[in-house]
C-alpha cells in the first residue's frame, strides 16, 4: 500500500457540466483505488446532466471504513473542476483553506449567458475567489491538451492525469493505466493514455515551478 | 464497473455502482426473467441485464410501461421463474392496482420488485416515497443502506419471496443506485433452476378470499425480520440517543458521530477532522449514541425496535423523504402501556427537514439538535464575489424539441388567442422552462397531457374557446397515451395532439421502445408505427419535420383553426442518441453578414433560438458557432435573418 | 438603448395595427399569417426600424405633409387639393372596381418610365390578397379590383436585395401611404434616395381575414368572385350576381385599427383615388403633389384618362363623409385615451 500520508477519509469532488465525462473520471479513479486495497465510495449527480446541467461526483477514500456517498460541506480536500464556474460553485460549498483545487479554465456558457441575460464571471474573478477559499489552486488547460491529440472529449482524462500527479492522491499513473485498459477499447485507450500523460506532465511542471 | 458484474470471482472486492450491484445480485439469485420501464435512477439495471441476458441464459425486456413489466413478471412467476421487476417511484404509482392485486394473490417463483426513489428529485418531477405503497399493498419491503446491501438483498429477497409466496419490494434511492463502493462478490449459480409446468388446478388469482392469508404472510415476515442480518445495531446498550435509521441514514449517522461530541463545540473538532475514526473514538460519544439500522423496513421488526427503544433516553429517526419509519416506530411504541419516549424526526417540530434528500450535514445538525449541542460550523466563508449563474437546463444542440416549441409558440401567438399547452414526461418537459419559451402550463404524470387536453376540449359549451395543445413523446405515447387518444377521438375533443417522435426514450438514456425496432437484449423487432396506430384509432393525422420551422408554424396555425381532434406527428430523430455516429455538417457564421446586436437581428440565434451551439462572441460583437457543441442540424441556418449562418455542403459520395 | 415606444405594447396589443406591412420582413421578431401580426419574442435592438416607420406611433404629420406635398394649405377634411376630378380610364379593363383609373395611371407610369415596377396586390375574389411587384401591363391588370382585406404589402419594401435607386410606384391604403412617407424619411436619413410615386386609395375600413370564414359559413360551398361596397352596403358576387351581406355581419369583421383612423382620403399620397359614388364606372381623383400632377396630366394628355369637372355637391358630400370618419375616429380615441 502507498506510503503517502493521507487524510482519512480523503474527500475529492470532481465537478463540471453534464457531458464532460465526470462519471467516467470518478469511476476510473475509484476503481484504481479499490484495486489498491482502499475503500472507495462515489456519489454522483445524474439524469438531467445531458442537457447542460451542473454535475458533480463525490469520491471518498478510506483505508478502513465505508463512508456515505456525500461529502459534508467544506470538507473537500481536493476539487477537480472540468469547468471554471462549476469549480467555483462547488468550492463555495465544499472548499476550506486546506483544499487543493485543479481546474480547466475553458468556460462552458450556460443558457442565461448565451442569451445575454447573465454575465459569465471573468476568469480572473473566478481564480481570485478560488484562491481566497482554497489552499492551492492550479489551472490545467485540459481541453486544449485533449484537442492537441484530436479528441476534445478526453479533457476529463487529462484532468485525471493531473490529479494523479498530486502527492496527496494515493494512486500512480500505472494504477490508472490498468483500469483504463479494463474500461476502454484499444483505439480509445491509446488516445486516452496519451492525454493522461499530457495532464500528468502539466501538473508535474506546475508543481516543480512552484516548489 | 459493468464488466465486473459477470465475473466468476466470489469473494473478490470490486468497485460497483448500486445498479451494478443489483445486477450482480440478480445474477447471483439466478433470475430467469427481468422486465422494466426506463426511469432514473433505475434505468441502468435493465440495460445491463439486457446486454448479458443471452449469454447468461435469461430473458430481459424493456416493457411498454411498468404495468406490463410487473404483470409480465407475475406471469413468469406463475411458471416458477424468478422474476425481477424494476422501476422508479413513479412507475410504482403507475402499477398501483397490479401491485395490490399481486399482494393478494401472492406469487409462485420469487418476484422481487426494485423501486428506485429519487429524493430531491434530481431526475424526476417529484420525490414520492415508495415505501408507503408497501404498507398499502401489505407486502414485505427491504431498504439497502450500502451498495453491498443492494447486492446482498437481491438473493435474500428472492429466498424470502419464495418462502412467503409473496412479492417482495426493495426500495433504493438515487444515492444508492448511482453511488459506487466496494462490493464483495458472491457466487454465481452454474445454471438456472428449471421452471415448473402450470397444473390444471394451480392458481394465481388476486381475490379477497386470500386477504387473511396475506396477513399471515406478513406475520411470518415479521418473525423472519426479527432476526434478519440486515438489521444492525452499533453503540452502547443504553444509549442516551438512539438513532433509528434506514437506507442512507446509517452511513451519514455514523460519519456524524465521528465529528460530534456532546457538550463540546465543533470548533475543537476541526483540528481533529482529518484523523481516523479510531482517534475520535471517545468514551463520551460511544456511550451516548447508538445506531439501529433497519434493512427490513416493512413489516418493522417490533420486538427488535421495542427492545432498543426501551433502553434509550431519546430517539431520533433518520430516513429519506417521508417520516415512514418514524410513523412505524411511533405506532409500535404508542401501543406500549406505561412507556413513552421522545421521538424526534421530520415535520413541523422535527429536527430534519421533511423535504429533499439527506446529506451528512443535515444528519449531523439533526443529531446535534437532538443532543442539544451547537453544531454550527465555523469555516470562514468569504462573501461570494464573482457572479455565478445557475445552469439552466436546455435542449441539446440539434434537439428537434427546440424546433417544436419554437414552432408551437409562434403558431399559438399568431392565433392571437391565449392557447394552453399541456406537457408530459420526457426531455420535452423542459419546455416548461426557458428552453421551450415557458410554453407548458400543465404537467401531471405520464399520459396526463392528452387527457387533461381532452377535458378542456369539451368545454366549448361553456364558452371556452382557447386553443388546446397536448404534447407527448414517442415512448410516452406507447406508455400511457393510447387510452387517452381513444378517449379524445371517441368524444371528439377540440384539441391538437402533437407527438414529438424523436425515435428515442431520450431523457432516461436512449432505451428502445416499441417504435424503435430493437429489444433490450439487442434483437431486432418489428417496430410499431405510431402513425398507423393513430390512423387505426380513426384520427386525422399529419406528419412533419420540425426542422422546417416556417412550414411548421403555418401547419400548426392551420391545424389550430380546425375544430375537433387533430393529431400532428413531428418526426426527427434525437441527435444526441446518434451524435457519436453521425458525420457532423460544419456550420459557421460569416461575420461580414452577421448583424449581431443591430436592428434586424438583435442576436436572434443565441438569444431567441437559444441553441447552446449558437454563442455570442462578445469581443467581435458577432454570432459564432461552438463547433464542439454543434450537432449540424442546420435549423439556425434557416432562421438567420441576414443569411449569415452557413452550412458547408457535404461532398457527394 | 431603451426605446420609448414598444411596438408590441403600444400598437399590436392595443389593436391599433393597420397591417400596412412597413415593419414586416425586416426582422425575425415580427411574424405574420393572414392578418395576424404578432411579436412572439422580444427584440433587444431598442430604437429600431419598426418604430421609425410605423404609422400608428406618434408622428409630426404636418411636418411629413410639408416635406412631400409642399406648403400648400390643406383642406381640413380631405387634405391638400392641387386638383380634384371625376375620372375614368378611356378603356377600363373588365375587372376594375369602378373607373379603372388606378390601373390606367400605373400603365401610363410604367410606359413613361415614371416607375419601373409597381407595388400592388392580387387576389382571387378579393380574399387573402397577396402583395407583389408588378413589372408589366399584364401584371397591372392582374392586380385590378379593390381588396377589402388588409394585406401588408409594404413588406416588399423590406426586401434587402431591393435597390432603392430605381423609381417605383406604390398603391396603398391611407395608412400605408403614411407608413410609406415614414419609410422614405427613414431611408433618406440613412443615405438612400427613393423615388416613389404613390397612389392612395380612399378607405373607410378594412375587413379582417376572418370575414372569409364568415362568408364560408353563411354561404357554404360558394366561391367568392368579387366583393364590392356601394351605397347599398357590402355585396358579394358568387357568380350569380351581387348578393348583399348584412351590415351586422360586416361590422363584426371590421379590423379594430380602422376605428381609430382619421384619414379617409389618403391625405399624404401624390394622387388619391376613390369611387365616384353617384355614378357607377367613375372615380374621384385628388392630385396633391407636383409629381402627382405631372403624372396625372401625362396620362390625361396621352388620352388614357377621361376627365370631367368635379360636381360641387359631390365635393361637399365627400368632405362630409371624410369629416364624419375622422370625427368617429377621434371620439373612439378620446373614449379610450387614458
Amino acid at each position: 500500500m502507498s506510503e503517502k500520508v493521507i487524510p482519512d477519509p480523503l474527500n475529492i469532488i470532481i465537478c463540471g457540466v453534464g457531458g464532460q465525462g465526470n462519471i467516467v473520471a470518478s469511476e476510473l479513479l475509484a476503481s484504481a483505488l479499490v484495486e489498491k486495497g482502499f475503500r472507495a465510495t462515489v456519489g454522483e449527480t445524474y439524469g438531467a446532466s445531458q442537457r447542460g446541467g451542473s454535475v458533480m461526483s463525490h469520491v471518498r477514500i478510506s483505508k478502513t471504513l465505508e463512508y456515505g456517498v456525500l461529502i459534508p460541506q467544506h470538507k473537500a480536500h481536493l476539487i477537480v473542476g472540468f469547468e471554471p464556474m462549476e469549480t467555483l460553485r462547488i468550492a463555495r460549498d465544499y472548499a476550506n483553506k486546506e483544499t487543493t483545487t485543479i481546474f480547466d479554465p475553458r468556460p462552458n456558457y450556460p443558457l442565461g449567458v448565451l442569451i445575454g441575460e447573465a454575465a459569465y464571471p471573468s476568469l480572473q474573478e473566478v481564480e481570485d475567489e478560488l484562491c481566497d477559499r482554497c489552499g492551492f489552486v492550479w489551472k490545467i488547460p485540459a481541453t486544449d491538451l485533449a484537442l492537441s491529440t484530436g479528441n476534445f472529449r478526453a479533457a476529463n482524462i487529462a484532468l485525471m492525469g493531473a490529479l494523479t500527479a498530486l502527492p496527496q492522491v494515493p494512486v500512480e499513473a500505472a494504477d490508472y493505466d490498468r483500469v483504463m485498459a479494463q474500461r476502454f477499447p484499444e483505439k480509445v485507450l491509446a488516445q486516452n493514455q496519451e492525454v493522461f500523460v499530457l495532464g500528468y506532465e502539466a501538473m508535474r511542471e506546475l508543481l516543480e515551478m512552484n516548489r | 464497473m459493468e464488466w465486473m458484474t459477470t465475473l466468476d470471482s466470489p469473494g473478490k472486492v470490486f468497485l460497483l455502482q448500486g445498479n451494478e450491484a443489483i445486477v450482480r445480485g440478480a445474477l447471483e439469485a439466478g433470475i430467469h426473467f427481468a422486465a422494466a420501464y426506463p426511469g432514473s435512477p433505475s434505468s441502468e439495471i435493465l440495460t445491463m441485464l439486457g446486454r448479458i441476458a443471452d449469454k447468461r441464459g435469461f430473458y430481459a425486456e424493456w416493457s411498454t410501461n411498468e404495468t406490463c413489466a410487473l404483470e409480465a413478471c407475475m406471469g413468469a412467476s406463475f411458471a416458477h421463474a424468478r422474476s425481477l421487476c424494476i422501476m422508479k417511484q413513479n412507475g410504482l404509482m403507475t402499477v398501483g392496482d397490479a401491485l395490490h392485486t399481486c399482494g393478494l394473490s401472492g406469487v409462485k417463483g420469487g418476484l422481487v420488485l426494485v423501486v428506485a426513489d429519487d429524493p430531491s428529485a434530481h431526475s424526476s418531477t417529484n420525490e414520492f416515497d415508495s415505501r408507503n405503497m408497501a404498507v398499502s399493498a401489505n407486502i414485505p419491503m427491504l431498504e439497502p443502506s450500502t451498495i453491498q446491501d443492494a447486492k446482498d438483498m437481491i438473493p435474500y429477497a428472492f429466498e424470502l419471496s419464495e418462502q412467503l409466496q409473496q412479492i417482495v419490494m426493495i426500495r433504493t434511492v438515487t444515492r444508492i443506485n448511482h453511488g459506487r463502493s466496494n462490493v464483495v462478490l458472491g457466487e454465481l449459480p452454474k445454471s438456472l433452476r428449471p421452471l415448473k409446468a402450470i397444473g390444471e388446478w394451480d392458481r394465481f388469482v388476486g381475490i379477497n378470499w386470500f386477504h387473511e392469508s396475506q396477513w399471515e404472510k406478513m406475520d411470518q415476515a415479521g418473525e423472519i425480520f426479527e432476526k434478519s442480518p440486515f438489521n444492525t445495531y452499533e453503540g452502547p446498550e443504553k444509549p442516551a440517543l438512539l438513532i433509528i435509521t434506514s437506507g442512507t441514514g446509517r452511513l451519514y449517522s455514523r460519519e456524524a458521530l465521528d465529528t460530534l461530541e456532546e457538550g463540546m463545540s465543533v470548533e475543537v473538532f476541526r483540528n481533529h477532522w482529518f484523523h481516523s475514526r479510531e482517534a475520535l473514538d471517545t468514551p463520551e460519544v460511544r456511550n451516548k449514541i447508538g445506531i439501529l439500522s433497519i434493512g427490513t423496513s416493512w413489516p418493522l421488526p417490533e420486538r427488535l425496535v421495542l427492545g432498543h427503544a426501551k433502553k434509550a433516553g431519546k430517539i431520533l429517526v433518520v430516513e429519506e423523504v417521508d417520516p415512514f419509519l418514524e410513523r412505524g416506530v411511533a405506532a409500535i411504541l404508542g401501543k406500549e402501556k406505561d412507556f413513552s419516549v421522545e421521538i424526534l424526526g421530520k415535520g413541523k417540530n422535527g429536527v430534519l427537514p421533511r423535504v429533499f434528500e439527506l446529506d451528512p450535514d443535515r444528519v449531523r445538525n439533526a443529531i446535534a439538535k437532538a443532543l442539544g449541542v451547537d453544531a454550527k460550523d465555523e469555516v470562514p466563508a468569504p462573501a461570494p464575489a464573482a457572479g455565478v449563474t445557475a445552469r439552466e437546463l436546455t435542449f441539446c444542440a440539434g434537439c428537434p424539441h427546440r424546433a417544436t416549441f419554437f414552432i408551437v409558440k409562434q403558431a399559438l401567438e399568431l392565433t392571437e388567442t391565449q392557447g394552453v399547452v399541456m406537457g408530459d414526461i420526457g426531455c420535452y418537459t423542459l419546455g416548461a422552462q426557458r428552453a421551450g419559451h415557458y410554453l407548458i402550463s400543465f404537467l401531471g404524470c405520464m399520459g396526463a397531457g392528452i387527457n387533461a387536453a381532452e377535458g378542456l376540449g369539451q368545454l366549448n359549451r361553456f364558452g371556452f374557446d382557447q386553443p388546446v395543445v397536448a404534447f407527448s413523446g414517442d415512448s410516452t405515447f406507447f406508455h400511457s397515451c393510447l387510452p387517452g387518444l381513444v378517449n379524445a377521438r371517441y368524444h371528439n375533443a377540440n384539441m391538437l395532439f402533437v407527438i414529438l417522435d424523436n425515435s428515442a426514450t431520450a431523457m432516461t438514456g436512449f432505451q428502445p421502445h416499441p417504435g424503435i425496432g430493437r429489444t433490450a437484449m439487442g434483437h431486432p423487432a418489428e417496430p410499431v408505427s405510431i402513425q398507423k396506430v393513430v390512423e387505426a384509432i380513426g384520427c386525422p393525422v399529419t406528419t412533419a419535420d420540425p426542422y422546417d420551422v416556417e412550414g411548421g408554424i403555418r401547419l400548426v396555425y392551420d391545424l389550430l383553426k380546425q375544430p375537433g381532434l387533430k393529431v400532428l406527428i413531428f418526426q426527427q430523430p434525437c441527435v444526441t442518441a446518434h451524435i457519436r455516429t453521425i458525420e457532423k455538417t460544419k456550420i459557421w457564421v460569416d461575420p461580414e453578414l452577421c448583424r449581431g446586436d443591430a436592428c434586424g437581428c438583435g442576436r436572434f440565434c443565441s438569444r431567441i433560438w437559444g441553441c447552446p451551439a449558437n454563442i455570442w462572441d462578445d469581443a467581435n460583437k458577432r454570432a459564432a458557432i461552438d463547433e464542439v457543441v454543434c450537432a449540424g442540424c442546420g435549423v439556425c441556418v434557416s432562421l438567420c435573418p441576414a443569411g449569415a449562418i452557413k452550412m458547408v455542403e457535404k461532398e457527394a459520395v | 438603448m431603451v426605446a420609448e415606444f414598444n411596438l408590441k405594447r403600444d400598437v399590436l396589443q392595443k389593436g391599433l395595427c393597420t397591417l400596412c406591412g412597413a415593419c414586416m420582413d425586416g426582422c425575425p421578431y415580427l411574424k405574420n399569417i393572414a392578418d395576424h401580426l404578432v411579436m412572439p419574442f422580444q427584440c433587444s435592438a431598442g430604437e429600431g426600424r419598426c418604430l421609425a416607420v410605423c404609422p400608428c406611433l406618434p408622428t409630426d404629420w404636418e411636418d411629413v405633409r410639408k416635406r412631400f406635398l409642399g406648403d400648400s394649405a390643406a383642406d381640413p377634411d380631405i387634405g391638400v387639393i392641387a386638383g380634384v376630378y371625376k375620372v375614368r380610364a378611356k378603356h377600363p379593363i373588365s375587372r376594375c372596381q369602378n373607373g379603372g383609373t388606378v390601373s390606367a395611371l400605373l400603365a401610363y407610369g410604367m410606359d413613361a418610365g415614371l416607375g419601373e415596377s409597381a407595388l400592388l396586390t392580387r387576389s382571387s375574389g378579393g380574399l387573402e390578397p397577396e402583395p407583389f411587384w408588378a413589372k408589366s401591363p399584364e401584371d397591372i391588370q392582374e392586380a385590378a379590383g379593390s381588396k377589402y382585406f388588409a394585406a401588408g404589402s409594404l413588406r416588399l419594401l423590406n426586401d434587402r436585395h431591393r435597390q432603392w435607386d430605381k423609381p417605383v410606384m406604390v398603391v396603398g391604403r391611407p395608412c400605408q401611404i403614411r407608413a410609406l412617407r415614414k419609410i422614405q424619411i427613414h431611408e433618406q436619413s440613412t443615405g438612400h434616395t427613393s423615388p416613389v410615386l404613390s397612389i392612395g386609395l380612399f378607405c373607410t375600413w378594412q375587413l379582417s381575414w376572418s370575414f372569409g370564414d364568415f362568408l364560408a359559413q353563411e354561404f357554404p360551398g360558394k366561391k367568392v368572385q368579387r366583393i364590392a361596397i356601394s351605397l347599398q352596403g357590402l355585396e358579394v358576387d358568387f357568380g350569380e350576381g351581387p348578393q348583399p351581406v348584412s351590415m351586422d355581419g360586416v361590422r363584426a369583421h371590421m379590423r379594430s385599427a380602422c376605428h381609430y383612423c382619421l384619414d379617409m382620403t389618403a391625405e399624404l399620397a401624390d394622387i388619391a383615388v376613390g369611387a365616384f359614388e353617384q355614378e357607377a364606372g367613375w372615380n374621384t381623383l385628388i392630385v396633391r403633389s407636383k409629381a402627382g400632377m405631372d403624372w396625372f396630366e401625362g396620362a390625361k394628355n396621352r388620352g388614357d384618362l377621361l376627365v370631367a369637372a368635379y360636381p360641387e355637391a359631390e365635393l361637399q358630400r365627400l368632405k362630409a363623409a371624410a369629416h364624419n370618419k375622422a370625427r368617429r375616429g377621434l371620439e373612439k380615441i378620446r373614449s379610450e385615451a387614458v
